[in-house]
């Protein structure tokens, strides 16, 4: 990686935010995380999809689900506790009446699909085959807070292969994996999706967690237990980017309490080529543009003309393992 | 719906559990509806990731911009901040959300029921609704010392029925009970409007139901995002499923949901 100088006329630099995950080409590397944006439709006044590289939309089953009793929602310090329960309207729903009237205008949206069974998830990949406006599927092996399906796929990489090996025998969309952050094996999962033909892989999910109501002295979540995000998990998550991107060789998309341009700028130096924005939402709707604004501005600052000037810089795994594959 | 970085103006603290802050803003303001509500930041506090869900009391046409007055309860962490928080500081505010009251037919009669803070957008809709309808307002706190801005309320050109569980002030006993004896005396068809505690929610709507009078409630649940994005502020509805606070509320017609 040339060192490029860092002079005044940076500040003259229009950085190339493009960011071409061979699979899936972004204008810039920030998609919005799965489940804070609904599908797109709730924060069009607030977040214009022309400005966001993609967003991943709500987990959606094959069947509508109701979702968990409340309290769903709990606050603690810089992070939010979930148990929302893939609540949704079901994937044929979805296809007939949310899809068609979406206006994307360049935005790259990403189906999270979630299921009880192989079957469910396997079905739904074929269906979404014919979904012309969806660029890729976010199969969520790491839904925390539903008691079939979901993370009990994403905890070892033996059952995460071989479901991902039929995901993605199934479609012709691109698969990323949605991997959860509450398993020691998380690195071995990652490689059994790369095993399994997937195209990326996406973490972190939420970290397992809970809250106790001293007002009621019952656990704060009607679920007991959720999943926790916000900036609380961000140097957990940027670990396991950083271990995951030094492990495998599709491209890694980093997640977990990104809310500022420093913030996603970490995760892409530790070798993500691409970055969730989720709970920063719920604090100020701005916050992803922000980031997107940050991203540009310590590309001026630091000389760097585009994205891979600078992603994996701080990852010596990541760095060698990609000159062994340009070799 | 816009989001603005705006100013305090005044905080004032009623007692050591209720407080009235204003905000000034630039745009946010107009067409703002009784029982919307708006998502407040707490300054200064980045750990408190969420906002502050709260419907207005009242919304005033200043010089240049709006003066929007929130009545909010001590209740956690973040109104506690919020109530030590001094005129000049900022605040970003994001609103108007959600869809609030729709007023009665033309001509028809209100009745408001107020407990706590659900005054706050109960008592916005009184002021809507006073010029066009014939409106009964019945407020209930536990006591004289929170009932609040009374002399602004008695200024309204309404029936006002105060009312404390202890009797320090107006009728002694829960506002429903008041109420009810009142429904009965009066007759006639009135539109019925509640927001407070859930248990006076309740006794409304029994009452509602056994009048055949057709109610609205405004309801509360924690919340997430405040846009319908995130699904977490659900409330149980009568067809077994669930709306969002957020969107699909706060204010609701009662006979749809499961209180």
């Amino acid at each position: 990686m040339a060192k490029r100088k860092v002079t005044t006329s940076n500040r003259k630099l229009r950085p190339d935010l493009n960011c071409d995950l061979g699979f899936m080409q972004l204008r810039n590397p920030l998609l919005i995380a799965s489940g804070t944006f609904g599908y797109g439709n709730e924060y069009a006044e607030l977040v214009p999809l022309n400005k966001l590289g993609g967003f991943v939309s709500k987990g959606t089953t094959l069947k509508p689900r109701v979702g968990n009793p409340t309290p769903r929602i709990w606050e603690t310090a810089s992070g939010v506790l979930n148990a929302i329960g893939l609540q949704n309207p079901g994937l044929d729903v979805f296809m007939r009446h949310v899809l068609p009237g979406l206006k994307l205008k360049g935005c790259k949206l990403v189906v999270n699909v979630a299921g009880e069974t192989e079957e469910e998830y396997v079905e739904m990949a074929r269906r979404l085959n014919f979904a012309r406006e969806v660029a890729a599927l976010e199969v969520n092996i790491s839904c925390p807070n539903v008691a079939a399906g979901g993370i009990s796929f994403g905890l070892k990489p033996k059952a995460a292969g071989e479901l991902l090996t039929k995901v993605v025998k199934a479609t012709r969309k691109p698969v990323i994996a949605k991997l959860t952050p509450n398993t020691s094996s998380y690195v071995k999962v990652a490689l059994a999706a790369q095993s399994a033909g997937c195209a990326a892989v996406s973490l972190t999910n939420t970290f397992l967690g809970m809250a106790i109501n001293l007002a009621t002295e019952r656990p704060a979540l009607a679920n007991v237990r959720g999943g926790l995000s916000g900036p609380a998990i961000k140097p957990l998550a940027l670990h396991q980017v950083y271990e995951v991107a030094a492990a495998v060789d599709i491209p890694v998309i980093g997640i977990g309490g990104i809310s500022t341009g420093q913030d996603a700028v970490e995760f892409m130096l530790a070798g993500a080529a691409a970055i969730q924005v989720g709970t920063a939402l719920m604090s100020d709707p701005r916050s992803p543009l922000r980031v997107i604004d940050g991203i540009k501005d310590y590309m001026k600052e630091r000389g760097y003309h585009q994205l891979t000037d600078f992603i994996g810089k701080a990852n010596p795994g990541y760095l060698r393992r990609r000159i062994k594959l340009e070799n | 719906m816009i989001i603005e970085d705006a100013k305090i103006v005044s905080n004032e603290l009623f007692s050591p559990e209720y407080g009235l802050i204003g905000i000034a803003t630039e745009k946010l303001g107009k067409d703002f509806k009784a029982g919307q509500f708006l998502q407040m930041e707490i300054p200064g506090r980045p750990d408190l990731v969420l906002r502050r869900p709260m419907s207005p009391l009242r919304i005033k046409k200043r010089k240049s911009g709006w003066l929007i007055e929130v009545l909010y309860k001590l209740c956690g962490a973040g109104t506690r901040h919020l109530a030590g928080l001094a005129p000049a500081q900022d605040i970003s505010v994001l609103g108007p959300l959600g869809r609030g009251f729709r007023a009665p037919v033309k001509g028809g009669e209100a009745v408001l029921v107020a407990g706590g803070t659900g005054l706050g957008p109960i008592f916005m809709l009184a002021e809507k609704l006073c010029s066009k309808h014939k409106v009964s307002f019945y407020y209930g706190a536990k006591c004289a010392a929170e009932i609040h801005i009374r002399s602004e309320i008695e200024k309204l050109p309404a029936k006002i029925v105060l009312c404390t569980d202890d009797g320090s002030l107006g009728g002694k006993g829960v506002v429903t009970d008041i109420l009810s004896k009142q429904l009965i005396k009066n007759g006639g068809n009135p539109c019925i409007y509640a927001c407070g505690p859930v248990p006076m929610l309740k006794a409304v709507q029994k009452l509602a139901v056994a009048q055949g009078l057709k109610l609205q409630v405004s309801l509360e649940e924690r919340m997430g995002c405040g846009m319908g994005a995130c699904l977490s502020c659900a409330v149980k509805s009568a067809d077994g499923g669930y709306r969002m606070v957020c969107k699909d509320g706060p204010v609701f017609n009662a006979d749809e949901m499961v209180l």
